[in-house]
């Protein structure tokens, strides 16, 4: 069941996010062929000027249009009308939460990607040398520092940035998911349960700040620096690691919360 | 017969309050039963909870011995009273839909009825009309070789004409097997295609009879019964 709830959830999506993309390449081919005519007219400068405004706002549509729909699609397909036939599938409450969440970010991958692929279109040419060029050289000076860690950093931060991104989106699902506990504006409600728990996340992080500062000299604070500068790769890789954990960790309360409403306090208007 | 369908002490609230006050329901194979009752009086929650859409607040609901899960949600095919399809999908995006999720979906029984209809299998079904919309849904679920079909309000909102062709519909694809419980307030309509009724008023269940039953020992009709006993 969760192969055929994957294949239906796909797509949905590709509906939306292949004309999306293609508007994208599009957009990136059509920069790069401007180039190709390239003068020292003001009318290029215009020209030129325009289609990277406009390549830069389509990157930054063609993400976030994907992390909305992600959102959209949640609440669309389990708390609207169609809720009665997604939740009338022999599908549990689990499997309707991890399909619908790991495909978000399966789109958010597949949106990165398609972005590195349009500003390779766009640069195609001496800028892409150069820009390769740089990369290399940078990636070079990194690993004269880290030495073989660096490609363990890299792993690790391509991890740490997936579990963000499918925390976020849980996140989300938990904000709607309270949202539909209330009786009546259960949109707007969500909405408000997100600002609560942004509030709580600040006074939180403003409670954390003070305890630190108040009580720095009980706490062993310069012994963890001197530990970061005694063993600084391994601090480095404990840090994004614990960044992984406390992920995991909100992902964990996220997806219980959402699974607990929906097992048992559903309630389709 | 079997019992497909048992509620015991079934209560559902809502803060203060109380949708199903304690139903107590068998429901046997091979029946066509009227769920009838006004506007309020606890049939669309007491379907949503055979559904599995809701929670009971106390009392237990089973469908061939499970609660309600993906167990029975391969058992019971449920026509909800709102559209409730994918609206930018083609009609034979949902047939597939409908084959891949539920094994005993027929979809050449389908496809027979849009035909019927001129319904090609390409159209989106947002570009049809409301009434060919809620006969897509009726198609499909009638289309399935389930033990249970839940029709919530079936003629609710279509025109006398149609209203013929969702009883045919009915009645000509349900499973013999199977029971098939049909929700409304609109009882001559259906009437005569019911083999029981179950009066629901203000979350009771006041009297659950045969159709023959009631013709003898009222002497009405069903629908002449429903009036006395929910008149205002």
């Amino acid at each position: 069941m969760v192969k055929k709830l994957f294949k239906h959830e796909i797509l949905a999506y590709l509906r939306v996010w292949l004309p999306t993309q293609a508007v994208l390449l599009g957009i990136a081919l059509l920069g790069r062929v401007i180039q190709l005519f390239e003068t020292d007219t003001t009318v290029y400068s215009i020209v030129s000027g325009s289609s990277t405004i406009t390549y830069s706002i389509a990157i930054v549509v063609s993400i976030g249009l994907t992390f909305i729909f992600g959102i959209v699609r949640f609440y669309k397909n389990l708390f609207t009308n169609e809720g009665y036939l997604s939740f009338t599938l022999p599908v549990t409450p689990s499997q309707h939460i991890i399909v619908k969440a790991l495909t978000a970010l399966l789109f958010q991958v597949a949106t990165a990607l398609i972005a590195i692929l349009s500003l390779t279109i766009i640069t195609a040419g001496e800028m892409l040398t150069e820009l390769t060029k740089a990369a290399v050289y940078l990636l070079n000076i990194l690993k004269q520092v880290v030495g073989n860690h660096l490609y363990l950093y890299l792993a690790e931060i391509i991890i740490a940035l997936n579990i963000l991104v499918l925390t976020a989106f849980l996140f989300y699902y938990t904000c709607i998911s309270i949202g539909q506990l209330f009786k009546k504006n259960r949109v707007l409600a969500a909405v408000g349960v997100y600002f609560g728990f942004y509030l709580a996340e600040q006074i939180i992080g403003t409670i954390f700040i003070i305890i630190i500062t108040v009580f720095r000299d009980k706490l062993p604070i310069e012994q963890i620096m001197n530990a970061i500068e005694a063993h600084p790769r391994a601090a480095a890789h404990i840090i994004i690691c614990g960044i992984m954990l406390i992920a995991l960790i909100g992902a964990a309360i996220y997806f219980i919360v959402v699974k607990t409403i929906i097992k048992n306090r559903l309630n389709l208007e | 017969m079997s019992v497909l369908l048992k509620c015991e002490n079934l209560v559902k609230q809502y803060g203060n309050l109380t949708a199903l006050n304690g139903i107590n329901l068998s429901l046997e194979s091979g029946k066509i039963v009227g769920l009838l009752g006004p506007n309020g009086s606890g049939k669309t929650t007491f379907i949503k909870m055979v559904n599995g859409l809701l929670s009971p607040t106390a009392g237990s609901i089973t469908i061939n011995g499970n609660h309600p899960g993906t167990e029975t949600k391969k058992q019971v095919a449920y026509l909800p009273d709102n559209s409730y399809l994918n609206s930018w999908m083609s009609v034979r995006q949902i047939v597939e839909f409908f084959t891949d999720f539920y094994d005993d979906f027929r979809p050449d029984l389908a496809y027979a009825m849009f035909s019927q209809l001129d319904i090609p299998p390409e159209r989106k079904l947002k570009t049809l009309s409301k009434g060919n919309k809620e006969k897509v849904c009726l198609i499909l679920v009638m289309s399935r070789n389930a033990k249970l079909y839940i029709l919530d309000e079936p003629i609710a909102g279509v025109d006398p004409a149609a209203r013929d062709y969702v009883i045919s519909t009915i009645i000509n694809n349900y499973n013999p097997d199977a029971t098939v419980v049909i929700s409304t307030h609109l009882i001559a309509d259906i009437e005569q295609i019911l083999d029981e009724v179950i009066f629901i008023k203000n979350g009771n269940i006041v009297l659950k009879q045969t159709v023959d039953e009631i013709r003898e020992e009222h002497g009405k009709s069903v629908d002449e019964l429903f009036r006395e006993v929910f008149k205002w």
